[in-house]
């Protein structure tokens, strides 16, 4: 019973050479077959546009479906989707859409109006539990449907006309409607199919699965493995299917630093975000493979304004501006993120804010003196909780040690991983907590409603009625230079009573191979797939 | 032998109770739940979510309700990946799982039984010596320390394999290599202390007295003998190669059943937990029971141990 | 081989065992290393200097330093105090359950010995690490319960080969002599049976403990282990395993240690099982 230690060796050898011969990398395959390798970072949860929450599933959704407008790639603006033209009464309130007669679903039956009215209906159904549907409130008597005042989905002003024309009424006027519209909440869905795996608003019906989707995107979903790939091919009833270059997609969910790994190795066209460690190796060696874009997105701590000291402002403040920005975003995060002295990204939808606070070590001393703490003597210690990351650590590190250099107070550090971080959150259980928030649509309302008194995304404990009112004010303006202004000065307050403190703005980090062609730059990174081919380098 | 599978079966299920019941409330016990989110539901949206779930129900009719959807063989829907039954994710991905440590396995096999047995037999000269240590550094290096220094030189400075994935044939070398090395050390080492003690039996040196080919007595006669104890470690040790190959599916992007078993710690998702603990239970108590069937073949005596 | 108490002691005394034990002086010396040098150190292990970040080792910072600027080699070594007193922790946690469990065990035999082992199978039938997964993740990272958690795993084995050794010296003449000279059985466990037992107990801890530290390095590497801004060796290595290709020195040096601890650990311990000869 020797063991053939030699064998063994010589047949492991052969297999590695002849899985090497026939090698061709994803990217040769990619620009032969025009099929795009995509690394996603982490695994979609579902690709139900009325259940789906995150970018990653945005991504994906963005292939599968389509809604009545869409964004073009290279220039930002609104374009026709499934909708070929609309109108919008003069009061602003009704907006008439005409769709699309060439339409299709990835079976082939047409895409009619009485569709979206089923997909509304299905979102705004409490019993769906959709966490996105208050997307739809614009829509006259959505939000009564939705928190169940009512369940006669006829008072809800959505109404099929005919098949090809669709009629939407609204509550009060939203300059930014047509934007919302390519957001995945309003997306259409295929009543037949949805119906035969379950009742509409079964959130376990397998409709999504591969052998059951259809969907109405220029791709229709071929294979779905979690952990391992999301393939989507060619959708041949798409409408405009002649001006899709791509022939397919391959989803793959790796993570950060492996995802990195497997572009330089030619695995993928495309990567969801490049790790803090390489940015400065790409930068000097490959600068046309890396693209930063800026994102809608503000990285900031949250103050429990209930509890002291840091119920006064003063503190607040104090702790805010003894903060060197500058020299985080440059020696941590260095992926060009910007340094953010107010709270809303800047050019938020044109809105950007004139008064801004500043790194002042000095003048937050003396703020923390008036407060009654001179030189930090007799502040007590209170506790950072962020959630497990290394980036979050590095950051809370270092700005744990500027307030002891500047201010000479010592905080504690704590961590907790992710739902463990929401538990307490939610039940407002922290003095200082890191939190992050993206806009869900370009317009500085999604990042300033934040800090209203009934926003349930705002544990700290801070209301102002002066602020309510102002953001009150601007949701019933018509103007659009008197609304940017009620903003102003709603968010000048914002920063003078600093319950949330700013950090940073986001930016966007992606590897893209340079055979990829017709990917631009877009603030809410929306990236139609009917613009990418891939050509021979 | 089938009376002891008989008896081990009968056993199993007041350990699969348990196991179910612990694991049950350490979830529940544990902060957060699976429909906390960063842009937090509206508080009606998370009560009807929960209700749809059945979570607003008391706990212990969770338990019953849970209990009773088991004895029926279904394993619920996963929380967190919505249109996915829990069977679904664990049958797609066990059966990678399953091939990587089997490949493992092998690899542990192939490397650690030829330095084992070489050691033994050149016990206290320079190969022994050398042999050794060697082992002991594959016991010292945790696989995510190799995992990344093999595709350092395997993939990324020569280019020969995939940096990960789990698609052509030669995506099995770098996890399986990583992943057997460490057990090779152990079989190694076993395989060694074994073989030294068998070599100095008396039926060893009579049948080398009697003029037989030295390598077919250690080959037949040595070696067979002293596989015994290393075939104790060996069935614990597939169960772990099976269950314990998290770490090489996260570094190389295997979409094997120990991926999602973290995954699914982290996310909450109750039933994929569950289910991911119990299957793994079941093959942990299906392998200890071959295990001892397969002992009690080779040598009857063992089965009054 | 089982002998009574007062020969196991003359084989102690014997100068020629103490050859070759460099495993334990190996270990002791890391140890010694890693508790006085940041004591005595000039650098602060917690202090950051961003402007530094990532440098390679030069002759200030004789191991580099990591991303804040922090110099490795003080963290490496202060690291190592977390490791190494995990790994001691865990395994006393797991000898304070194991042993006397093991003991009671197989010395009473009989309904009490196949209750007590039906237990021990029934915990094992769980995987280990997932346990201790969730463990740590559901219930929070204190360091305290990061070794409670890996005690409570390890203390099965060690209580089954106690159980084992137990049961076979219990099956000596001399033992039931004593029981007929009328010894009770708490004095007959403490005189006879436990001394007989610390060979094995000794050796097995002592090989727990390289376990204990690469199951926390490993839980470091899921991000669930040592907290910062405090370090282990797990969660230097598993930090520097990310950036081995660009900044190579931040998981050499903690490697090397981690290695050569395990190594030492091994050696150690199996020169024990030797010393004892001890067949487990």
């Amino acid at each position: 019973m020797r063991f053939h230690l030699r064998e063994f060796v010589t047949a492991l050898l052969w297999l590695t050479c002849t899985s090497c011969s026939e090698f061709e990398t994803n990217v040769e395959r990619g620009a032969r077959t025009q099929t795009l390798y995509y690394g996603l970072g982490t695994e979609p949860a579902t690709i139900d546009p009325h259940l789906a929450t995150g970018l990653t599933e945005f991504n994906v959704m963005l292939a599968l479906f389509e809604g009545l407008v869409n964004i073009d790639a290279k220039t930002g603006t609104i374009v026709p989707g499934v909708a070929t033209s609309w109108q919008q009464s003069k009061n602003g309130l009704r907006y008439t859409f005409h769709l699309n007669p060439a339409a299709r679903w990835s079976n082939g039956d047409p895409v009619r109006a009485e569709d979206f009215c089923f997909a509304y209906q299905r979102i705004l159904s409490p019993q769906l539990g959709a966490p996105y549907a208050y997307m739809l409130y614009p829509i006259r008597g959505a939000k009564a449907f939705h928190t169940g005042k009512t369940n006669q989905f006829h008072t809800v002003g959505v109404q099929a006309i005919n098949a090809q024309t669709l009629e939407i009424e609204l509550e009060q006027a939203t300059p930014y409607f047509l934007s919302l519209l390519t957001h995945n909440t309003w997306w259409p869905v295929h009543p037949q199919t949805i119906l035969a795996h379950g009742r509409s608003t079964d959130r376990l019906a397998p409709w999504t699965q591969p052998e059951n989707f259809v969907g109405n995107g220029p791709f229709r979903l071929q294979a779905w493995r979690l952990k391992h790939r999301l393939s989507v091919d060619k959708n041949p009833y798409y409408h405009g299917r002649d001006s899709v270059k791509l022939n397919g997609i391959h989803f793959l969910p790796i993570e950060q630093n492996a995802e990195e790994r497997a572009f330089r190795a030619d695995y993928l066209h495309l990567t969801s975000s490049v790790p803090i460690h390489r940015i400065d190796w790409y930068r000097k060696h490959l600068p046309d493979h890396m693209r930063t874009e800026p994102a809608l997105g503000v990285y900031y701590y949250v103050f429990n304004t209930a509890k002291p000291p840091l119920d006064d402002p003063r503190v607040r403040r104090a702790l805010a501006y003894a903060i060197d920005r500058e020299a985080l975003t440059q020696h941590i995060l260095k992926a060009g993120q910007v340094p953010a002295y107010h709270f809303t990204p800047p050019n938020t939808g044109a809105y950007s804010i004139a008064a801004q606070f500043q790194y002042d070590p000095e003048r937050a001393r003396r703020l923390l003196a008036e407060a009654g703490y001179p030189q930090g003597q007799g502040f007590p210690e209170f506790e950072l909780t962020y959630n497990t990351s290394e980036a979050h650590r590095t950051l809370a590190v270092a700005i744990q040690q500027m307030w002891h250099k500047e201010l000479g107070i010592q905080i504690r550090l704590y961590n907790q991983e992710w739902k463990a971080y929401l538990a307490t959150r939610q039940a407002k259980d922290f003095e200082l907590l890191r939190a992050a928030w993206f806009g869900d649509y370009n317009d500085p309302y999604t990042f300033l409603s934040l800090a209203e008194s009934d926003n349930g995304n705002n544990p700290s404990n801070w209301s102002d009625p002066r602020y309510d009112q102002w953001m009150d004010l601007a949701a019933k303006t018509l103007d659009p230079a008197e609304r940017l202004s009620y903003f102003q000065r709603a968010e000048s307050y914002l920063m003078e009573e600093m319950p949330f403190m700013p950090l940073y703005f986001y930016v966007t980090n992606r590897l893209i191979h340079p055979s990829l062609e017709g990917w631009y730059p877009h603030i809410l990174d929306y990236h139609p797939y009917q613009s990418l081919s891939i050509k021979q380098l | 032998m089938l009376s002891i599978s008989l008896r081990r079966i009968v056993q199993a299920i007041p350990t699969l109770c348990f196991i179910a019941t612990a694991t049950f409330l350490l979830l529940r016990l544990a902060p957060g739940g699976p429909f906390d989110q960063e842009k937090a539901l509206a508080p009606e949206v998370k009560a009807q979510v929960e209700a749809f779930y059945g979570l607003d129900q008391p706990l212990w009719q969770q338990y019953l309700h849970y209990l009773g959807n088991l004895l029926q063989g279904e394993l619920g829907p996963s929380y967190k990946y919505a249109g996915w039954q829990v069977e679904r994710i664990i049958g797609q991905s066990f059966p990678v799982s399953l091939e990587l440590g089997c490949w493992a396995f092998l690899v542990a096999l192939a490397i650690g039984l030829p330095i084992g047995i070489a050691a033994a037999l050149k016990n206290g000269r320079i190969l022994d010596q050398l042999l050794m240590p060697t082992s002991a550094l594959g016991i010292c290096l945790p696989p995510f320390v190799l995992g990344p220094v093999l595709l350092l030189i395997f993939s990324s400075a020569c280019g020969w394999l995939n940096p990960l994935g789990w698609h052509s044939a030669s995506d099995r070398i770098l996890p399986a290599l990583t992943m057997g090395t460490f057990y090779a050390a152990f079989i190694a080492r076993l395989m060694r202390a074994s073989l030294l003690e068998v070599l100095q039996q008396n039926y060893i040196t009579s049948a080398r007295a009697k003029g037989l080919n030295p390598a077919r007595v250690i080959g037949l006669h040595a070696v067979r003998n002293a596989l015994h104890p290393v075939l104790a470690y060996l069935g614990p040790t597939l169960a772990g190669l099976i269950t314990g190959s998290f770490v090489i599916e996260s570094i190389f992007f295997v979409p094997g059943l120990g991926q999602f078993f973290v995954q699914a710690a982290f996310n909450r998702d109750y039933t994929l937990v569950m289910g991911t603990v119990l299957f793994y239970a079941v093959l942990i108590l299906c392998f200890n029971l071959l295990v001892d069937l397969i002992q009690i073949w080779l040598n009857p005596r063992s089965r009054d141990a | 081989m089982h002998k009574p108490a007062k020969e196991l002691l003359k084989d102690h005394m014997s100068p020629t065992r103490k050859k070759s034990y460099w495993g334990l002086y190996c270990f002791l010396l890391i140890a010694a290393l890693c508790w006085l040098v940041p004591f005595f150190s000039s650098h602060n292990i917690q202090e950051t200097n961003l402007a530094k970040g990532a440098q390679a080792p030069s002759l200030e910072h004789w191991f580099g330093t990591d991303d804040l600027g922090r110099d490795l080699f003080i963290r490496t070594l202060a690291g190592g105090q977390v490791s190494i007193g995990v790994g001691l922790a865990a395994t006393l946690v797991a000898l304070m359950i194991g042993l006397p469990y093991g003991l009671i065990a197989g010395y009473y035999a009989g309904r009490i010995d196949s209750l007590m082992m039906r237990l021990v199978d029934v915990l094992y039938a769980l995987p280990f690490t997932i346990i201790v997964i969730l463990l740590t993740t559901l219930l929070g990272r204190s360091i305290a319960l990061l070794f409670i958690a890996i005690g409570a795993v390890e203390w099965l084995t060690m209580a089954r080969i106690v159980r084992a050794q137990t049961s076979a010296i219990r099956q000596n003449t001399y033992i039931s002599a004593a029981r007929t000279a009328g010894l009770s059985h708490r004095q007959i466990i403490r005189q006879h049976i436990f001394p007989n037992c610390i060979g094995t107990v000794i050796v097995y801890s002592v090989l727990t403990i390289p376990a204990v530290i690469l199951l926390e390095s490993t839980l470091s590497f899921l991000g669930l282990g040592i907290q910062p801004p405090a370090s282990s060796w797990g969660a230097l290595i598993s930090e520097g395993a990310k950036k081995l290709d660009v900044y190579p020195w931040q998981i050499l040096f903690p490697t090397a240690l981690f290695s050569l601890t395990l190594f030492a650990l091994n050696q150690l311990g199996e020169n024990l099982r030797a010393h004892y000869d001890v067949n487990t």
